[in-house]
């Protein structure tokens, strides 16, 4: 039943995904539309348990009914209901919906989307309960009976939806103490942002991009010796009949070719370079019966192979990069070389140690030693990665030559996969061990190194160990790990304060607020989200609404009379002001400095598009026309907030559903990311913006 | 501009056809008079629901549904308005249903009409469409695309259309105009067709092997017309493949696994001239010694396990107890079904043992299950963004025109009012190669070349002295071109009607025209056939340039064929298109379309059978070459 329900989606993340998702456990904080609509999705996926936490004192509002599709009118006739005519039936049926727990609601309905999926609800105010951990007092012996079986390590992912900043670092700061990842959501007005934190980074092997490079072996220093005896087999293309001619596969074209071209011509060329191609094609040419052979066509198409040389991705020589510091001797002795200079090549801040990159889990720590045993690896072989087979292109050809040639490629990735088990088991491993002498002047190191090898040794037995060899291996070139900011040092970034370790981030936000950046709309309006944190941390009220105290509905006023209208008009105008002064408290420099620095490099590599002309203007104008420029610029900067600002007000904080839909569908995206460990989960601050229809990733 | 919310007081500078700020077109000129507007919806699947639930939270209160599709298990991963025990119920009826309950219809007044049918039905013709202010697509399959665009088109109504496939999914808006498309505009991908001698002689992929299980073994055994003609029929094949009265099902299913497997490979391998040019030959299967084995096991029920791979005994057991299965289902089969357990086993079997025939490598039933069925990968977590954006673009395109002059008429006002409203083409995709989550794009314009609504030829390319006037109607204008009931003129000449309000003797006339050549009809190359589809609104000219049949490349053009030049360059899905008569929002198989690379121009689909089958081979190790096919 199960694998029927699941089988589009299975399509996409496969039994093994499934098999993760179907064991997670997610708590969601918040029981509003957006975290509704994250948990639904997840329910709908398959996981194994959802357990939603809001506050036992929230009751299902008109509001909820009408943004939240977990929430219904409630039809089950109470007690006290008897006897009731039909006449008052609607606002009976209200009256009574409003005595529901909103948590409790959600979570109904939430139970009916699939009932292989265990839905709690966790009845406690989310912010008191952060509050009660950070404390750690939760044996203490006045919290209540109920919430002690409630332990924040029992999920794997959280969830946490419409929380303001500072209770969000927070749950921040307990997440990573744990090493949970956490998934921070907020939806306000037409604005909506996602983030991933808690645990600092993310490991991941099945990366599954769109456009896999390949590499085939086919240059002079990657060829093996198995593909060589292969084409050796196709050298006397001059005797074969022309169906067989015409049906030599390309790579072997190629190899065949190039050995010819070679000893005719090697020795006048510079290896590679763009002539020695263009001869070789001309070689190539000239090698032909008819001009129509596919072969060839496809061999031509594909010249630049012979010399491609071997290449460790970015994304992988990043992973070698940050190889926590138990692994660090490990490799160097394995190649015989003692260097140790890792301290002296890396700052400390860039050499972690397993546990500090929230290594606790166990294929985490398999992707750590893999890692290890993959930059030995290449190490042995020339830099090559191991062999992926399943590289290997249709290509013209017969199928005995084809059939023929995966085999060779096949046994080649074997003959890889096994060395790089090698490696894990008779270097890394029994280095990870020996740390303990070479290495004793850094204890805590051995003693994590003792316990990553513990993996090996216990938590996976032999055929688990293959396993997930032949996966790495097959996606040696796509592995990543990716690293999350923390919400707190994403604040400090935001308010612009003096650290010389978030100058680069700094630089990057600068760039996204730019004037001719084209994601400043999510930019500014994240800026604004912050800033009505602080508005109502300060006023104790929502922008745009006046507070419960203050006698003034929100409600009737913006439905009601004209002196209800231009009352509320009034205080979304001067919170409007207010909201934009805290924005520009902080981000004023940024604001200005991004005027000159708009085609600074950074700015390259977030910002896709290229600067425009007006960039450029203030670039090459001096003097006078700069200042002129810069203060049109400062203005149009201004009323770009105000209208972002105006917004914010107007949204007083809503959940609008259309938003919520969409927001609650990245979060729940990417929780199955995370817990599948496939595809890349995002590492910045998601944000989308829908009426402008625009979204960003911030840094 | 009966805006009544107090928050556009702050912003009363605009001027006609400048851009509203987006905010404020989006939200503040959301009002009942926006909320009353009428909207159909095209599929309830996996979009659907997910939009339903949006435009209902948002506050629309008329809703029309179309979904002709009933409920199955597999759609409850992210249909989530459906339970378990709403399988084999329809979906427009049950997705209303839930909705109401859920949204409380007594509380809200919400509106919902629930119609179960095929959009391409005449009661959802033109005077349908015009009675609504803007039509949403959650659709799957590009045919009744095409046709709810053609009718939105006519009645000119706004069209959003949408697709999502994995994590990615695109939504666009839709609208005749010069700086508007339609959603003909953009060439959609060409899926591949394969050649039928291919299929039945010397196949050489895993994808050949299917597709002659699904497209040729299938039908002839089971489907609806298997008493017509089939390409299977050579000389003595027809009998192999007649049931004998009072034959048990399972008697004929291994008379029919000795035939394909055994006797007709024997057959081929003593045409020698065949294979002298080949490596390879084929191996024949010992039918008796592979059905023998059986009997031990007759109590197995059930198909095993989705993901492992049978024995050639298992495989040739299996493939002998599903035909049973399937033959006592009688009438009930009309074509392959992917959700039909049977007849997935049925084909699974058949491409196993045809690979063992052909030395291919096979796959498994769930792998085989995917490449026979189209299937795409569908997760609800992209099917509610989309839906998101959805109403956002029909929020903005509702809300814009109340801010048009309405005494403008013309197709600059659809330009204006796309303009207006802002619209975008948005894309999904996931982060993977550091792309946006989001990509809006500005709306494409109008390709001048469009047939559908720039009043643009369309140019058949074909032998005039071999191609039928019928082969036009059928393969290029109902198959390639989309038409519904297309009407041929040539000049004045009427040379093709059809419809129900004909009589005997002019489909009698008709057919007998059909038979003749285009060259017999007077028509020269260059030529011109005046086509009008009037329950489509549609009208084009068609011109015909001779070629002679031998010069068709046959892989490129298997039908010997080719439609070019000016057209858009519509998909040869037809080749193969599942849902042939009308699965018009199975919103099942795939609610889901083209997918664009680097947010420029749309590159590959996924809605089409073939590449999306090509697609499943390319990404895991091809079991065999392509051969060049020499004829």
């Amino acid at each position: 039943m199960s694998s029927t329900r699941y089988d589009r989606q299975m399509r996409l993340w496969g039994e093994n995904g499934q098999k993760l998702l179907s064991s997670a456990k997610i708590l969601v904080l918040d029981a509003g539309a957006t975290s509704a609509e994250a948990a639904k999705n997840l329910i709908l996926g398959g996981i194994s348990q959802l357990t939603m936490c809001d506050s036992p004192k929230r009751m299902v509002e008109e509001r909820d009914l009408g943004n939240n599709f977990m929430t219904s009118l409630s039809f089950e006739k109470g007690d006290e209901d008897e006897g009731d005519d039909d006449a008052n039936d609607d606002a009976l049926v209200l009256e009574r919906t409003k005595r529901i727990k909103r948590g409790d609601m959600v979570c109904k309905h939430l139970k009916l989307l699939n009932r292989n999926v265990e839905v709690n609800f966790w009845e406690e105010d989310p912010r008191e309960m952060i509050e009660r951990f950070r404390r750690g007092e939760e044996d203490k012996e006045e919290d209540k009976e109920e919430l002690r079986h409630h332990r924040l390590q029992d999920f794997d992912v959280i969830l946490a939806s419409q929380l303001d900043e500072p209770t969000m670092i927070k749950l921040d700061d307990i997440c990573q103490k744990l090493g949970k990842k956490l998934l921070t959501l907020r939806s306000n007005g037409c604005f909506g942002t996602v983030k991933i934190s808690g645990a600092k980074t993310h490991c991941v092997v099945e990366a599954k991009p769109e456009n896999r490079k390949m590499d085939l072996r086919l240059s002079e220093s990657g060829v093996f010796t198995e593909l060589e005896e292969f084409a050796e087999k196709f050298e006397d293309l001059e005797a074969m009949d022309e169906q067989r001619f015409a049906h030599v596969p390309w790579a072997v074209l190629l190899l065949v070719a190039k050995k010819r071209f070679d000893e005719k011509q090697r020795q006048t060329l510079e290896d590679g370079d763009y002539e020695a191609q263009k001869q070789f094609k001309e070689f190539l040419k000239s090698m032909r019966r008819t001009k129509t052979e596919l072969n060839f066509e496809e061999a031509l198409e594909n010249v630049r192979m012979a010399w491609q040389k071997p290449d460790v991705p970015e994304n992988v020589s990043e992973c070698f990069e940050k190889l926590p510091r138990e692994f660090r001797s490990v490799t160097e002795e394995g190649d015989g070389v003692v260097m140790m200079d890792t301290e002296t090549t890396l700052s400390s801040s860039d050499v972690v140690s397993i546990t500090d990159v929230g290594a606790s889990d166990v294929s985490t720590k398999l992707f750590w030693i893999f890692v290890a045993a993959l930059e030995e690896f290449t190490k042995r072989n020339k830099k090559f990665l191991p062999l992926d087979a399943g590289a290997l292109p249709d290509m013209t050809s017969t199928t005995d030559a084809f059939v023929g040639l995966q085999r060779v490629y096949l046994e080649k990735a074997q003959k890889d996969q096994r060395e790089m088990l090698r490696i894990v088991k008779e270097t890394i491993v029994p280095n990870l061990k020996t740390t303990t002498r070479s290495n004793d002047n850094n204890s805590t190191s051995v003693r994590h190194g003792s316990k990553i090898v513990d993996v090996i040794e216990k938590d996976v037995d032999e055929k688990q160990l293959e396993e997930f060899c032949i996966k790495f291996c097959k996606n040696a070139r796509d592995i990543r790990f990716v690293s999350f900011t923390s919400l707190a040092d994403e604040r400090d970034i935001w308010r612009w304060e003096n650290k010389p370790e978030h100058e680069g981030k700094k630089a990057q936000v600068a760039s996204f607020l730019a004037v001719d950046s084209p994601q400043r709309v999510c930019a500014y309006s994240y800026a604004l989200l912050r800033a009505s944190d602080a508005f109502e941390a300060k006023l104790c009220r929502k922008a745009g609404t006046y507070a419960p105290e203050e006698g003034v509905d929100n409600v009737v006023a913006s439905s009601g009379t004209e002196k209800g209208k231009s009352m509320l008009f009034h205080r979304m105008t001067s919170d409007c002001a207010e909201l934009r002064a805290l924005v520009t408290k902080n981000l004023e420099a940024a604001m200005f400095q991004s005027f000159s620095t708009s085609t600074s490099p950074t700015k390259m590599d977030v910002v896709e598009k290229p600067p425009s002309d007006d960039a450029d203007a203030v670039n090459d104008d001096g003097g006078n026309g700069s200042n002129n420029i810069k203060a049109a610029k400062a203005e149009e900067a201004g009323k770009f907030l105000e209208r972002l600002a105006w917004e914010v007000v107007r949204s007083q904080g809503g959940e609008i559903h259309a938003v919520a839909s969409v927001v609650g569908g990245v979060a729940s995206q990417e929780a199955i990311k995370l817990i599948t460990g496939q595809f890349v989960p995002s590492h910045g601050r998601v944000c989308v913006h829908l009426a402008d229809g625009s979204s960003a990733v911030l840094p | 501009m009966a805006s009544t919310t107090t928050t556009t007081t702050n912003n009363n500078n605009e001027t006609p056809d400048a851009p509203l700020a987006p905010e404020q077109l989006l939200f503040s000129s959301t009002d009942s008079e926006t909320l009353s507007k009428n909207i159909l919806m095209v599929g309830a699947g996996g979009i659907g629901c997910e939009l339903i639930k949006t435009l209902a939270l948002t506050g629309f209160r008329n809703i029309s549904i179309i979904d002709l599709d009933t409920i199955d298990i597999s759609n409850l991963n992210r249909q989530f308005l459906f339970r378990k025990k709403h399988v084999g119920m329809s979906k427009s009826q049950v997705a209303k249903e839930s909705v109401e309950k859920f949204a409380g219809s007594k509380q809200t007044g919400i509106n919902i009409e629930a119609y179960t049918g095929n959009i391409k039905e005449e009661r959802f013709g033109l005077d349908f469409f015009k009675k609504f202010d803007i039509v949403l697509n959650g659709l799957d399959n590009l045919e009744a695309r095409r046709h709810v665009n053609r009718l939105c088109l006519s009645a000119n109504v706004p069209l959003v259309e949408s697709g999502t496939t994995g994590y990615k999914g695109q939504v666009t808006v839709h609208l005749r105009g010069k700086y508007c498309s339609c959603f003909e505009c953009a060439p959609k991908p060409v899926p591949k067709s394969f050649p039928i001698c291919t299929l039945r002689d010397t196949p050489s992929t895993f994808v050949h092997t299917i597709v002659f299980a699904t497209d040729l073994l299938f039908p002839r055994l089971f489907g609806a017309n298997k008493e017509d003609p089939s390409d299977l029929d050579e000389e003595e094949a027809r009998d192999a493949f007649t049931r004998k009265e009072n034959e048990a099902g399972t008697a004929f299913a291994k008379r029919v696994f000795a035939y394909v497997f055994e006797k007709k490979i024997k057959d081929l391998l003593e045409r020698e001239d065949m294979w002298a040019n080949r490596d390879k030959k084929p191996e024949a299967l010992d039918s008796e010694t592979l059905l023998k084995t059986k009997e031990e096991r007759t109590a197995t029920t059930g198909y095993g396990d989705a993901h492992k791979k049978w024995t050639m005994e298992e495989a040739s057991e299996i493939f002998v107890r599903s035909a049973g299965k399937l033959f006592e289902k009688g009438d009930r089969i009309s074509e392959f079904d992917k959700d039909d357990d049977d007849a997935v086993a049925f084909v699974t079997a058949t491409a196993q043992l045809r690979c063992a025939n052909y030395g291919i490598e096979y796959m498994s039933r769930f792998d085989a299950k995917g490449v026979a069925g189209n299937i795409v990968h569908a997760v609800a977590t992209t099917n509610a963004i989309i839906s998101g954006l959805i109403v956002i673009e029909a929020l903005k395109i509702l809300n814009a025109q109340k801010h048009l002059d309405e005494k403008e008429e013309g197709e600059g006002k659809n330009d204006r009012l796309i303009k207006l409203a802002n619209s975008r083409y948005t894309f999904v995709g996931n982060f993977n190669a550091g792309r946006q989550l989001l990509q809006p794009l500005a709306p494409d314009e109008q390709n001048p070349k469009c047939v559908v609504c720039a009043n643009a030829r369309a140019e058949l390319c074909c032998d005039i002295s071999k191609t039928t006037l019928a082969d036009v109607i059928s393969k290029v204008l109902k198959k390639k071109l989309n038409t519904n009931e297309p009407t041929v003129l040539k000049g004045d000449d009427m040379l093709h009607e059809e419809g129900e309000d004909l009589d005997d003797d002019e489909v009698e006339n008709y057919a007998i025209i059909g038979k003749r050549t285009l060259q017999d009809l007077g028509l020269e190359s260059g030529g011109i056939l005046c086509v009008d589809d009037n329950s489509q609104e549609l009208k084009f000219d068609l011109v015909v340039v001779h070629q002679n049949l031998e010069e068709f490349d046959e892989d490129a053009f298997p039908e010997g064929f080719e439609l070019r030049g000016e057209t858009p360059k519509v998909a040869e899905g037809a080749e193969k298109e599942k849902d042939e008569d009308g699965a018009a929002t199975d919103g099942e198989a795939s609610d889901e379309i083209e997918i664009v690379e680097e947010g420029v121009e749309i590159t590959k689909a996924v809605e089409s059978p073939r590449l999306g089958k090509t697609k499943a081979i390319a990404s895991s190790p091809s079991p065999a070459s392509k051969k060049r096919k020499t004829k």
